[in-house]
């Protein structure tokens, strides 16, 4: 068993360490220079932060408005 | 590209090495423990586990004891608790992870009679009318209660019996039951 | 085939989508086919566990067959196909080019499907492997295993040939899992797992991965995308989810041994794997924290989109069940319910709340951007969502209800067996109940997704799908 436990701590150890190097490369890379852009990335000219799509189920356009204003406030009420 | 090669790199060192602990370690370590003994086990014995395995009796029965004080397993009559030997080299494994039914693990002690797996195979609501159990008819065979002088029918209770005919158990009924009456972990393990 | 090689500038999105088109509708359409066919299964499997007699005759279709069918072509067909078509077509937008292969991609497609089929009569008629998770026969795995990594390559291709430089967690996610998931077909397929205990231990290594290193991933992938992208509103922490990302590569694929806690394996094997799984913890509260300050505050949002719908039930199933699922592999926990229907609902919660779930949701923005048409009607599209999702609910609750119970008497030698047994059965009868739930929003959202392709009071703007798809494979 001790054989079984030191190759545990061994196994355990690689993989912390195939973490960290992998972790280093991202580092170094630049993957986490600007975090800010890597969330902007599933946007794009056609389609930017800040539009909503797929709101098939949204009946009129002055409730769509209203509840912009609305969530907006209470974006901003959450970030503060 | 350098980057996506230690990207790969990466995914597959921390998936391979999980692999070696999960897969390759645990058989390096049970193969050296078990010392694999060479088991003779007779055909019927085998050929019932392929049956087994065959109609999907794991969904139901798991073929594990846990250890005395984890569980009610030993209190409930089931054995001792398994280990690696008890399950005689027979692929693929039977462990199992339900317990819709009782485990089985030790039915052939608790459970000697062939007449008794017979009947509960055949209907098992014959055997115990709150039972959940599946039938298995197509393993036995259906004949008129002439044919085969000398061997009985199943003695079914009245509702499941056919006016005329006797149910016999076919060669698959008995190989199955051969298997289930080999499994016994009432005494001590091998290790 | 990659006519889009030819042209150097960046591709927008609706040419992305276009290029898209065949191959995606084709997993999808195939994974819808397995969803109905693995529904049936389902729904004849929960009625024989308190029917028990009924159909009990045909040899064919004895639960002991039907329900691991049931659960083969729930996730080699339904999730494993629709999953890939997903995972294609959110590569190809964030890594801003078409997808690669398309042509082998549906050859795989129909060589996995064929496979399927072959597996499924193998299982029926009694051919089973007999390991669960990986009933079908070996021929059927390695056949799947060598599409998914026809698909792998397609994958490689775009991450190499890709016009961003920046790759977003979800592409994190689904490389990994593309890599993962033939690795896990192919270990499991080996032959060197000979003796019974080691062989269980590769069973549950193998099946926990499947669930966590494949249909986890995708899964993520599809929550990190779909969330920011329907609210117009970026992931709450980018940094978070790398952390997440790392967190599930790290811990995840060491659980599997949780399976067999108080068998006959090495304790101290046991030990490891449920530590690992309390780990899993973080990286399940690091999800779960992103998507919750993403969506706070933009519930109308969430309600008036049927992606969002879907998307947001998975993904807080995902950390419901992620956190449960730490809680049952302390042994105390599995003590009470191992072996009772507490896992099974377990599982489904896991394979259906949070993947099937997603899978819908995902659906429900993809296809009409390949085919360029509307869904055809808004109200059955709610009404898939509240069956599915009330289903699923009375599953859980009633299955985990008595699940606990069942494993409280189940570990008091008072009470005899069969009583265990007999207390359940309402609540079989409630699961299937449920079943008809979701088969009925199975079948609302199979009809919606055939009219996309089936339109006959309407002239098709483009050839008909199958004519295309013959086209594209002579291309």
């Amino acid at each position: 068993m001790s054989t079984g436990a030191l190759i545990l701590v061994l196994s355990s150890l690689l993989i912390i360490g195939g973490g960290l190097v992998l972790f280093l490369w991202a580092f170094f890379n630049g993957q986490f220079d600007n975090i800010q852009r890597g969330s902007m990335l599933p946007f794009d000219e056609e389609e930017p932060a800040g539009k909503r799509t797929d709101q098939i189920f949204k009946e009129e356009e002055k409730e769509e408005k209203e509840d912009e204003i609305e969530e907006d406030n209470e974006r901003d009420s959450t970030e503060r | 590209m350098m980057r996506n090669t230690i990207l790969l790199f990466g995914i597959i060192a921390t998936f391979a090495i999980a692999m070696f602990g999960l897969t390759i370690l645990p058989k390096m370590f049970i193969d050296e423990a078990v010392k694999e003994p060479t088991y003779f086990t007779p055909f019927e014995v085998t050929e019932g586990h392929r049956i087994f395995v065959r109609e999907g009796c794991i969904y139901c029965h798991s073929k594990q004891v846990r250890p005395e004080g984890y569980g009610a397993d030993f209190e409930r009559g089931w054995g001792r608790a398994s280990v690696a030997t008890d399950y005689r080299n027979l692929l693929p494994h039977n462990l199992g992870t339900m317990r819709t039914g009782p485990d089985l693990a030790s039915i052939g002690a608790r459970q000697p009679g062939r007449d008794w797996h017979y009947i509960n195979l055949y209907q098992p609501r014959a055997i115990n009318e709150h039972s959940i159990m599946p039938p298995f008819p197509w393993l036995f065979e259906l004949v008129s209660e002439d044919a085969r002088p000398g061997r009985d029918g199943l003695r079914l209770p009245e509702q499941y019996r056919i006016p005329g005919k006797k149910i016999l158990p076919a060669d698959e009924a008995r190989y199955l039951v051969a298997y289930l009456i080999s499994l016994d972990q009432q005494t001590a393990g091998v290790d | 085939m990659n006519s889009g090689s030819s042209k150097p500038s960046q591709f927008s999105v609706s040419e992305l989508d276009q290029k898209a088109r065949y191959v995606v509708l084709f997993l999808v359409l195939s994974g819808v086919f397995w969803l109905l066919f693995g529904t049936l299964l389902a729904l004849v499997a929960s009625l024989k566990m308190h029917l028990p007699d009924w159909l009990g005759t045909a040899g064919w279709l004895t639960f002991g067959r039907v329900r691991p069918l049931h659960l083969n072509t729930m996730v080699y067909g339904w999730a494993s196909l629709t999953g890939a078509g997903v995972a294609l077509w959110l590569l190809s937008r964030l890594l801003k080019v078409p997808i690669m292969l398309r042509g082998y991609i549906i050859v795989a497609g129909m060589v996995w499907n064929i496979a399927l089929l072959i597996g499924s009569i193998q299982i029926l008629a009694g051919h089973s492997r007999g390991i669960e998770w990986l009933e079908f026969p070996v021929s059927t795995m390695v056949l799947i295993v060598l599409c998914v990594i026809i698909m792998s390559a397609s994958v490689l291709m775009m991450l190499v040939m890709r016009k961003v430089k920046q790759l977003y967690v979800s592409v994190w996610y689904l490389i990994a899992a593309f890599l993962w998931f033939p690795l896990l077909g192919l270990v499991s397929s080996l032959p060197i797992f000979d003796t019974p205990t080691v062989q269980a231990g590769m069973n549950w290594w193998y099946a926990h991965n499947a669930l966590g290193l494949w249909f986890t991933p995708v899964g993520l992938a599809a929550a990190y995308y779909f969330i920011p992208k329907v609210l117009g509103r970026p992931i709450y922490s980018y940094g978070l989810s790398l952390l997440g990302f790392w967190g599930l590569a790290l811990f995840y694929n060491w659980n599997g041994f949780h399976h067999l806690i108080g068998g006959p394996v090495p304790t101290w094997f046991v030990t490891i794997s449920i530590s690992a799984s309390v780990m899993m913890v973080i990286p399940v509260v690091v999800v779960a924290v992103n998507h919750h300050m993403t969506v706070v505050g933009s519930f109308r949002a969430v309600i008036n989109s049927p992606t969002l719908r879907f998307v947001v039930f998975a993904a807080m199933s995902y950390t419901f069940v992620s956190l449960q699922g730490a809680m049952q592999a302390l042994r105390s926990a599995n003590e009470v319910i191992h072996f009772t229907h507490f896992v099974v609902a377990h599982a489904h919660i896991g394979m259906y709340a949070f993947v099937t779930m997603m899978l819908f949701g995902a659906c429900y923005y993809i296809i009409p951007r390949i085919t360029m048409r509307e869904w055809h009607s808004k109200g059955l599209i709610k009404w898939h969502f509240w069956l599915t999702a009330i289903g699923i609910f009375i599953y859980t609750v009633a299955l985990q209800g008595i699940g606990v119970f069942q494993g409280f008497a189940m570990i008091n030698p008072d009470v005899p067996f069969t009583d265990t047994v007999t207390m359940t059965i309402p609540y079989l009868v409630a699961r299937s109940v449920s079943g008809l739930l979701m088969t009925a929003g199975h079948l609302i959202f199979a009809w919606l997704v055939f009219r996309m392709t089936w339109r006959p009071d309407e002239q098709p703007a483009t050839p008909l799908v199958w004519n295309k798809i013959r086209e594209e494979f002579a291309s």
